[in-house]
C-alpha cells in the first residue's frame, strides 16, 4: 500500500486552494491586502492596478499548484497500490492550506514584509492569526491522514481497480 | 440619455487604466510594473511557490512508507 501519490496530490490541491481562500478573499472581496500593498500602498489608481498585476502572477501561480494537483490525483487514481481514501485525501487539503498559511505568512509578511493581512496596520495579531490557523490546519490535517491510515485497499481500491 | 453617459464614462475610465492600454495611465502602469525592481517582484512573489513545489516533492519521494505491505496482498484476493 503506498498512500504518498495521494498525500502529495492533496497537499498540492490543499495549497492551491488556500492561495485561493487568500486571494479571492482577502485581496478581492475584502481587499485588506495585496501581493505588494506593504511596497506599493494602493493610494493612486496607478498603484492600485499596478499590485493588480502582481496578484494576478499570485493566482497564476495558486492555479498552477491546483492544476498539478489534480494531475497527481488522476495519476494516483491509476495506481493499483494507492488506497482511494477519502479521509487521506481530505486530510492531505487541509494539511496543505496549513502549508500555504505558515509559509506565506511567514515568508510574506514576516520576513520579506511584502503585505500584512491587514494592510492598513502592518504587523498584527491579524498575522498571527494566520499564522495560528495554519497550524491548526496543519495538525487537524495530519490527523485526519493518519486516521486514514485504517481505509485499506480492500475497501478503498484505486478506481484503476473498481 | 443619464444611463447612457453614466455608462460611457465607466467604461472609458476602466478601458483607459489597462495596464495594455496605450493611455497616459496605462504607460504609468507599465513603468511601474516593469521598473528597477521588476525581477525582485517576480521572485518574491515566485519564492512561496517553490517551496511548495519543494514540500510535495519530499512527501512524493521522500516520506519512508510506514503502511504494512499485508495490505496489497489484501486487493489481490479482493480482485
Amino acid at each position: 500500500m503506498n498512500r504518498r501519490p495521494l498525500i502529495a496530490a492533496g497537499t498540492i490541491m490543499g495549497i492551491g486552494m488556500g492561495g485561493f481562500v487568500d486571494g479571492i478573499l482577502f485581496h478581492q472581496i475584502f481587499q485588506i491586502h495585496n501581493m505588494l500593498s506593504a511596497k506599493i500602498p494602493p493610494t493612486s489608481l496607478v498603484n492600485v492596478e499596478t499590485t493588480m498585476v502582481w496578484d494576478g502572477l499570485f493566482h497564476a501561480l495558486t492555479w498552477v499548484m491546483t492544476a498539478i494537483g489534480i494531475a497527481m490525483l488522476w495519476h494516483a487514481g491509476k495506481q493499483r497500490d494507492v488506497p482511494w481514501s477519502g479521509r487521506t485525501f481530505f486530510g492531505s487539503m487541509v494539511f496543505g492550506w496549513g502549508v500555504f498559511n505558515v509559509v506565506e505568512g511567514i515568508i510574506d509578511h514576516h520576513i520579506l514584509n511584502l503585505h500584512h493581512v491587514v494592510e492598513r496596520l502592518g504587523v498584527s495579531i491579524y498575522d498571527y492569526a494566520f499564522l495560528g490557523a495554519g497550524v491548526l490546519f496543519l495538525v487537524l490535517g495530519w490527523s485526519i491522514i493518519n486516521a486514514g491510515k485504517r481505509d485499506d485497499l480492500s475497501a478503498h481500491p484505486a478506481p484503476a481497480i473498481r | 440619455m443619464k444611463i447612457i453617459l453614466f455608462w460611457m464614462t465607466a467604461l472609458a475610465s476602466s478601458a483607459s487604466a489597462c495596464p495594455l492600454c496605450h493611455t497616459e495611465t496605462g504607460d504609468k502602469i507599465r513603468a511601474a510594473v516593469f521598473g528597477p525592481d521588476f525581477w525582485f517582484n517576480v521572485g518574491v512573489t515566485v519564492l512561496p511557490f517553490a517551496i511548495f513545489l519543494s514540500i510535495t516533492a519530499f512527501i512524493y519521494f521522500r516520506v519512508p512508507r510506514r503502511e504494512p505491505r499485508v495490505a496489497t496482498s489484501t486487493r489481490a484476493t479482493a480482485q
